[in-house]
């Protein structure tokens, strides 16, 4: 991976802003404090649907439908690492592992295996009547192996690091708060020797986001922001400027409600726009979230749906996504029905659809899953 | 006498405070509060230990007047009866006067509770954190003094947040001059006090069930929503996190001065339980007071513990 300058600079200086954060006052030796640690397994049945082509996996299968069974283990946690008046530096991270029995393809078996990872700490300084400030580093990466073809998709490889610089203002007038947000990303996507184009999905970005937000158990967020997308391997076959450069504003509008019951419903609009016609596009997406207890055996029930909607500016015959970005507008719904089965522990049982395009326009594949869940709290009080 | 003490306490506990903290500016802005607060509590106290001696003669002119009535002494009844209103009256006033120095206590105390809950987040993290043994051991010491003060502190600014009716406990003595008809009022007035205590310990407790059902449910929802992007099967991480999901993920907001209902459930639940501790101890109190008084109506209690009471209140 060879991350940008613009990327490596910032990185530095977050990480410099970082340390200077940590070493505040001196308060002795740190000792870490874990707020929350969730150790979570699961096993899944899935079925997929489609027969579509994909130039992501070195072969293409004939079969238009696919099954797997999969079992999960993760680990995820939150952790105060430092904390003193006006400051504090926190840590999150979030590890899994699933491997899968896939079978009905027509070519063999494939038993993909994978590895996800995700870490991330922010340190933030209150600087009293100028609200607070805070730096944000985060890692996220994961590996597939044995990586089957359509229409059973999983994501490919990769590594992403990112770094932000946040701002966000005191409370106004008692309930509004204000924010500002800068980040740069670099992803660098694993590419085996069989399938090289996924290297076409290497990239390192720049963005910036307002948001304004305001309420407390009922909480309205809007923002706004853009970003500019450097893909140094992918080709905007225009000689003076041979490298896809992509400029996305989004905007966007969230109400969540959190009380004896949560509701979430959430719109973003996003314009593409790109120095190459092919990745074009206008889309939109609405998020809709609702949790509540139910009336028998202490169980809740959570329903989470996402519909996307995605309309390219110039019309054409080819593939229009990169390989590996065959999920980009995924519509979802997850009905997940859990209960506590001890002080510490949990269980879920879950139902689950997704509709995502593949890596030829407007083709889709689909998804349908059931799974049960455990979720272990040791530290539950 | 005891109430001196309590407030040389906290004087005594804020110095050392002070002496300790690392940040001098909130240590000195504590200790503001803490004189704002004893000046107002005195003030306050004054009224209404002025108001408790008037009560008390209230009382027993109630009881003489009772005992007159059943004597059928009408001369005496007269006499009593102008007694009790001109009592009745500066009473009246008095509780006004009471209520007047509420204002300015209630917002004194809600500043030094403040400002301890802040002292006490602070320090509570910083202990965690620091390995030295004999620093450590310095600020669990000063944590445990502050925490018995904002123990001392909290009973009413608990109320103010959640917004139950006033929770002072009387200060009824037993009078050398008492009868057993005023003992037994003044026992049945604690007793509606200890009543008004359970009332509010069954709120908390619905409360308290309410939030653990919050807080199971906001664990639920985090759970599903950390399975469904562990392995990424719903989005590639073409363009990030969106900025609808970062929605109320900023630093952590003061949990000072502001409404409970707007705090994290699981903060909410630390609250009410303080609350609750207190209020069971200021039922029992109150109980075991009215218990007294019936004891003494009765002609039970010994006659060198009426003579203790007796020094206590001389």
């Amino acid at each position: 991976m060879s991350a940008s300058p613009l990327l490596r600079s910032a990185l530095v200086s977050a990480a410099g802003v970082a340390l200077a954060l940590a070493a505040g006052p001196s308060h002795g030796h740190a000792q870490v404090r874990v707020d929350d640690l969730v150790v979570t397994t699961g096993a899944s049945i899935d079925a997929y649907e489609g027969n579509l082509a994909s130039v992501t996996t070195p072969v293409v299968d004939s079969t238009e439908s696919a099954r797997a069974r999969s079992g999960q283990l993760g680990v995820r946690g939150a952790l105060l690492l430092y904390a003193a008046t006006d400051q504090r530096i926190t840590g999150n991270f979030d590890f899994g592992l699933r491997q899968f029995a896939a079978e009905g393809f027509s070519t063999r078996d494939y038993t993909p295996r994978e590895f996800a990872g995700r870490v991330d700490l922010a340190a933030w300084q209150r600087l009293g009547p100028w609200g607070n400030v805070g730096v944000e580093l985060a890692a996220h990466g994961r590996r597939v192996d044995d990586r089957p073809p359509m229409p059973l998709f999983l994501q490919p490889g990769f590594v992403e690091v990112r770094g932000a610089l946040v701002w966000e203002s005191p409370l106004i007038d008692g309930d509004l708060r204000l924010g500002l947000r800068a980040d740069v990303d670099d992803a660098d996507y694993r590419a085996p020797e069989q399938i090289r184009a996924l290297d076409l999905l290497d990239r390192d970005s720049f963005g910036v986001e307002a948001s304004a937000e305001w309420g407390m158990t009922s909480l309205f967020r809007v923002y706004t922001g853009g970003r500019r997308t450097h893909y140094p391997r992918q080709s905007s076959f225009d000689a003076d400027d041979p490298f896809r450069r992509d400029r996305t504003y989004t905007a966007g509008a969230r109400w969540q409600y959190r009380s004896d019951f949560i509701v979430e419903v959430g719109v973003e609009g996003a314009i593409n726009r790109s120095n190459s016609r092919r990745p074009e596009y206008d889309a939109i997406a609405l998020n809709v979230q609702g949790a509540t207890p139910l009336p028998w055996w202490s169980l809740s029930a959570n329903l989470l749906a996402t519909f996307t909607s995605k309309v390219y500016v110039e019309e054409t015959e080819f593939a229009r996504l990169v390989p590996g970005e065959e999920a980009d507008n995924a519509s979802v719904v997850f009905l997940d029905v859990g209960r506590p089965v001890t002080d510490d522990l949990a269980a879920t049982l879950r139902l689950g659809w997704t509709r995502a395009e593949t890596d030829i326009g407007d083709s889709y594949y689909e998804r349908f899953g059931v799974s049960l869940l455990l979720n272990y709290r040791p530290f539950a009080r | 006498m005891s109430r001196f003490v309590g407030l040389l306490r906290i004087l005594s506990v804020g110095l050392s405070f002070g002496l300790v903290l690392p940040s001098g500016i909130t240590a000195q802005s504590l200790e503001e509060r803490e004189l704002q607060y004893l000046a107002a509590l005195e003030i306050r106290n004054a009224a209404a230990a002025s108001r408790d001696v008037r009560a008390n003669e209230f009382f027993a002119l109630l009881d003489s007047l009772t005992d007159a009535r059943e004597a059928g002494d009408q001369v005496r009844v007269d006499a009593l009866e102008g007694r009790f209103r001109d009592v009745g009256v500066a009473l009246s006033r008095l509780d006004a006067r009471v209520n007047e120095t509420d204002g300015a206590y209630e917002v004194a105390r809600s500043a030094l509770l403040s400002a301890l809950d802040q002292r006490l987040d602070s320090l509570g993290t910083i202990v965690e954190m620091t390995a030295d043994p004999g620093r450590r051991d310095a600020l669990i010491d000063v944590i445990y003094d502050l925490q018995i003060q904002f123990a001392q502190v909290s009973d009413e600014a608990l109320e103010e947040t959640i917004g139950p009716p006033s929770m002072m406990l009387p200060a009824f003595r037993v009078d050398p001059r008492d009868t057993p008809t005023t003992l037994r009022a003044k026992a049945d007035f604690l007793e509606g006090k200890a009543a008004d205590f359970e009332r509010e310990i069954e709120r908390v407790d619905e409360l308290l069930k309410r939030y653990r059902a919050e807080l199971r449910l906001q664990q639920f929802t985090g759970d599903v929503r950390a399975n469904r992007t562990r392995f990424g099967d719903t989005q590639v991480p073409v363009r990030g996190a969106t900025g609808a999901e970062r929605a109320g993920q900023g630093i952590a907001a003061d949990t000072i001065g502001v409404d409970l209902e707007s705090l994290p459930p699981e903060d909410r639940i630390v609250r009410l339980n303080l609350w609750r501790s207190q209020l069971v101890i200021a039922r029992d109190q109150t109980l075991a007071a009215a218990e007294n008084l019936r004891a003494e109506a009765r002609g039970e209690l010994r006659g060198e513990l009426r003579g203790e009471l007796r020094e206590e209140e001389r």
